[in-house]
């Protein structure tokens, strides 16, 4: 019984601890998004609209701001499934020698600092006429991503039982079919966590389109942020406020819809990991 | 045979793509890097129109130059303290607790701390630029308990930068073991309760051995993950102020694109790559001996 | 083998782009930092355009050109991005640089030489703007503007403790007195800024850590040129005594008696000067050392406009030390160019336009509408091309008049650069209270050696 009421203390005090440390960031941007004109105080002045309408729809370089990101976001993760989750499927499938060599480089190929192969890319996607294209900031980010999520694809292919497959070949259907027809509704849980996590990170990604980047009206959400953060001009933290709201919503909207399905999901991945 | 064969020819068309993508932006850059940092390659000055090859120089002197041993002495307290002994305990812990709860105080909490972990990196780092400001709300809540305001960034830099980085990444390891700690089947659990063992014996004996190896998996992923942090870091403080939170990361930024020193900045970077493999290492060699 | 086909299919996708042009278009490129900076380059740009164009067409020439605009802040990022691109073939034919990277930019063969001599312009330059731009006998670049740098104060709050209106600092012990002055009787008051941190960049070199030491340096070396590198000699000098002068002002204005506010400066990295700038507006900073061109941002198009700022903005041109042969008054000056990309398609026609943009008209236009200094000696500052402040413009013609003949020049060295980041990081290390002015100099001297070679660097008392 004592037992029982210490944990639940425990537990409470947990909690409370957990909302005093993880909240108080977050009240800066609600109060200063609907200020007129605030500074870095968390302070409720009058309460105004304004900020998130000059954001929206006085300011064009912002709106279309997030229609860059949305289209790099979506077609990176369109990429994503296209790419990564065949080579993924062969990744597990196939009876390579030293498979678990190539994974062990594949993990380690996804280390490498961005600082060292950042100029090598640029120089190739000049070379290949992409330089200021969203394609070719999603060609990057996508390449950049593959180690990842191909490594996340074999964990749960792994994690689907062979039976299944092997009764669709006795059929007589090809590896390709067996593939379409068996694996990839069963891939479904894993491949619809796979496409949020390739949203959000392609969403977040500022470093890459600021490389690649350099008019106004191509560049993404998340880089123009961080730009307008840095202009010389005097900087209005009202509007930055307003603009990080609406540039954060998008991703926890979509993470909470399928917060259920991440956690089976990390299950299977770290069981093969 | 020929089923063989056609296997084989499917195999290749569905990892080609991939092969060429990874081929193109990371291997290939990979081999330029390590050829790079055997170079003298600047961007400007007379090493950007004939560029030496030097061999091993700039690692030699990356062994005595001072900034090198000091950021890389940062990035090792910046690791320890906030993904080993931050994310790595907060989470577990919190991942203990919480075990089998549901109700709106967990949600709340948990709901906090996941949207710490998904809110894109240029928002966290300005939202902590805010919070830490010397009008910032945390002196804001200091000043009310009479401690007057003090610019964290600019006196505590490198503590200010570790407890960020707790709030950013906690939730990432309680989500792991929480999902790790609900495939143990429950009557484990609940055995250990009737036996009437302490909360501390029952977590030291039974929780943490049964989910060992997603213990280890966090920590390397978490190590990695950390080690490579350069983004906000450099949003947040530039690497600064004097220095003081020059992340290794953000020194081989620094050399590459402020000095324009290619050959000595993709020396560093590669520095990195080999520590990233040796903890790789050790890693698949904990996996192998289980 | 298995991995190098897909490589191999990659290259192959790697074709050289096939352009065929049939108008002429060339390009130019410069960073802003936003409006209205961007639209006041852009205006300067477009009448060059439109005079080129003529020119041209007389010729029978249609030529078009391509106006590049890099929404980049800062300097440096912006110096990485422009240098990225030539090496990549891939940069405007026109690019704006700042003069103390030309040196740097000719040794690694990113610049044309200009064929000057054969243009008459070319002599209407003042001498110093031609000296800026040559680097070993030939010219690079034509300077588009210049500066100078100076103090400013605010007039209420001098009045408020009893400083005179029109004051005129004779030496460093006259700016110490008033910014203890101002201390004392006004606490909430920062008696002085200038820049003391290396993420302001050049600026701490500059408008601070030049400002001072010119003034402890002797006399024969400003005006000789010879200052920071002795071109007779060909090494690097540091005078030991002048810099410790220089560096012990550090110490006693952010680390001692807090005559200045260092704490905010870190604060802001690369933003520092917005709360330095607005402050003396705001009357939070009584003294500030900065450029001739802030004057623009006090304008009611700038950033932070100042209304009453005519009434309440008072100047001085900066003072030596006070000690025996030294300077009387200090500046040193800096510009910006443009120049010809090295890989350029279309060398002459660059050529053509980078003489119009370097006319004494157009000149003439950008430095009254952007509150610049002139390069030219028939380029003239007009009020009315500035409708919206004509006081700035007349308040940048006086500074230029009064301090201009006194102004020295960044050594045009390719190490320059290098060297300018030892002197910002030596600058906070002292300001910051991380090391004092003798460890910090020797280890700045070590560094420099490092850097140049032993053999390039001397200590002079």
């Amino acid at each position: 019984m004592r037992s029982t009421k210490l944990k639940d203390l425990l537990y409470f005090l947990t909690m409370v601890l957990v909302i005093l440390f993880f909240a108080p960031p977050f009240v800066w941007l609600l109060t200063a998004s609907i200020t007129e004109n605030p500074t870095f105080q968390v302070k409720m002045g009058k309460v105004t609209l304004e900020n998130y309408i000059y954001v929206l729809f006085k300011r064009w370089d912002i709106g279309i701001s997030f229609i860059n990101s949305l289209i790099i976001s979506l077609a990176h993760t369109a990429l994503v499934v296209f790419v990564a989750a065949p080579a993924g499927y062969v990744l597990s499938r196939a009876k390579i020698r030293f498979k678990d060599e190539l994974l062990f480089l594949i993990v380690l190929f996804s280390t490498m600092p961005l600082t060292v192969i950042i100029v090598p890319i640029y120089s190739e996607v000049l070379m290949l006429n992409l330089q200021d294209t969203l394609l070719g900031v999603t060609l990057v980010i996508t390449g950049l991503g593959l180690p990842f999520t191909l490594v996340l694809v074999k964990g749960f292919v792994d994690g689907i039982l062979k039976a299944y497959e092997e009764a669709a070949m006795v059929d007589g259907a090809s590896t390709f079919q067996a593939f379409l027809k068996v694996i990839f509704p069963l891939m479904k849980v894993g491949l619809l966590v796979i496409c949020v996590l390739s949203f959000t990170g392609a969403w977040g990604n500022f470093l890459i389109p600021l490389v690649l980047i350099s008019s106004v009206e191509k560049m993404p959400a998340s880089t123009r942020l961080f730009s307008l953060f840095n202009e010389r001009g005097y900087v209005n933290f009202g509007h930055l406020a307003a603009f990080s709201v609406l540039y954060s919503l998008p991703v926890i909207i979509l993470y909470y819809f399928l917060a259920k399905y991440m956690g089976e999901a990390l299950v299977s991945f770290t069981i093969k990991g | 045979m020929s089923k063989k064969d056609k296997n084989i020819f499917f195999y290749i068309i569905m990892v080609l793509p991939a092969l060429m993508l990874m081929s193109l932006f990371l291997l290939f850059p990979t081999f330029w890097g390590v050829i790079i940092s055997l170079t003298d390659l600047s961007l400007l000055g007379p090493s950007a129109r004939h560029p030496k090859f030097v061999g091993l120089l700039n690692y030699i002197n990356l062994l005595s130059d001072p900034l090198f041993y000091h950021s890389l002495t940062l990035t090792v307290w910046f690791v320890i303290g906030s993904a080993i002994i931050g994310q790595f305990l907060l989470g577990l812990f919190i991942a203990i607790i919480t075990y089998g709860k549901g109700d709106l105080l967990f949600k709340i909490a948990t709901g906090l701390m996941i949207t710490s972990w998904i809110l894109p990196e240029t928002v966290f780092a300005y939202i902590w630029l805010a919070y830490l400001g010397r009008d910032g709300l945390l002196n804001q809540l200091l000043r009310l308990v009479g401690v007057g305001p003090i610019p964290w960034l600019v006196e505590y830099p490198l503590q200010s930068i570790i407890v960020a980085n707790i709030w950013r990444g906690t939730a990432w390891s309680w989500m792991l073991f929480s999902s790790a700690l609900k495939s143990v089947p429950k009557e484990i659990f609940d055995v250990a309760d009737v036996d009437g063992v302490s909360l501390w014996q029952k977590a030291r004996y039974i929780t943490i051995p049964l989910i060992k190896r997603h213990i280890v998996t966090d920590l390397i992923l978490i190590t990695l993950w950390t080690f490579n942090q350069f983004g906000w870091v450099y949003a947040m403080t530039g690497g600064g102020p004097a220095f003081r939170t020059l992340l290794i990361t953000i020194y081989a930024y620094l050399r590459a694109f402020k000095y324009l020193e290619l050959g000595p900045g993709a020396a560093i970077a590669i520095v990195v790559f080999l520590i990233n493999l040796f903890v790789t290492i050790a890693y698949l060699k904990l996996i192998r001996g289980e | 083998m298995f991995i190098l086909l897909p490589l191999v299919l990659s290259m192959a996708l790697v074709a050289p782009s096939l352009a065929a042009p049939e108008k002429v278009t060339i390009s130019i490129c410069y960073h802003h930092a936003g409006e209205p900076w961007a639209k006041i380059m852009r205006e300067t740009v477009d009448r060059a355009i439109a005079i080129f164009k003529s020119k041209m067409k007389e010729l029978g020439l249609d030529v078009d050109v391509k106006v590049i605009e890099l929404p980049i802040t800062v300097d440096e990022d912006y110096k990485a991005k422009l240098v990225l691109d030539i090496k990549a073939g891939r940069a405007a034919d026109i690019i704006f640089v700042d003069s103390f990277w030309v040196p740097e930019f000719v040794e690694a063969g990113y610049l044309l030489p200009l064929p000057v001599q054969d243009w008459t312009g070319w002599g209407k330059f003042y001498p110093a703007m031609r000296g800026m731009v040559t680097y070993k006998g030939k010219a690079y670049a034509l300077m588009f503007d210049t500066d100078v740098r100076l103090i400013y104060y605010n007039k209420v709050l001098f009045k408020k403790v009893g400083l005179p209106e029109d004051w005129r600092p004779r030496s460093w012990s006259d700016i110490i007195e008033a910014a203890r002055i101002i201390k004392k009787k006004l606490p909430d008051v920062t008696p002085i800024q200038f820049y003391a941190i290396t993420a302001q960049g050049e600026a701490t070199s500059m408008q601070s850590f030049y400002m001072w030491l010119l003034g402890a340096l002797p006399k024969e070396a400003v005006t000789s040129g010879n200052w920071l590198y002795d071109f007779k000699r060909g090494k690097w000098v540091i005078y030991k005594s002048a810099w410790l002068d220089t560096l012990k002002i550090y110490k006693l204005v952010f680390v001692d008696e807090k005559l200045g506010d260092i704490s905010i400066q870190l604060e802001k990295g690369g933003t520092a000067w917005q709360p330095l700038q607005s402050g003396v507006r705001d009357r939070k900073v009584a003294m500030l050392i900065d450029g001739s061109w802030v004057v623009c941002g006090w304008s009611p198009i700038g950033v932070f406009p100042w209304p009453a700022r005519d009434k309440e903005l008072g100047w001085a041109p900066m003072p030596g030390s006070g000690k025996p042969d030294t300077m009387k008054i200090v500046c040193v000056s800096g510009g910006w160019t443009y120049a010809i990309n090295a890989f350029t398609k279309h060398p002459l026609l660059a050529w053509e336009f980078l003489k119009v943009l370097g006319s004494a008209d157009v000149i003439s236009y950008w430095c009254s509408v952007s509150v610049h200094i002139p390069t030219r000696e028939d380029a003239t500052l007009n009020p009315k091309l500035f409708p919206k402040d004509p006081s700035a413009v007349k308040l940048n013609d006086e500074m230029a008049k009064a301090i201009m003949p006194y102004t020295t020049y960044r050594p045009a060295r390719p190490e320059y650069p290098k060297v300018s980041t030892l002197i910002q990081q030596l600058v906070e290390k002292v300001a910051t209270g991380a090391a004092g002015p003798e460890a910090a100099l020797d280890s700045f001297v070590a560094q420099l050696k490092k850097l140049v070679g032993p053999e390039n660097v001397e200590v002079l008392p």
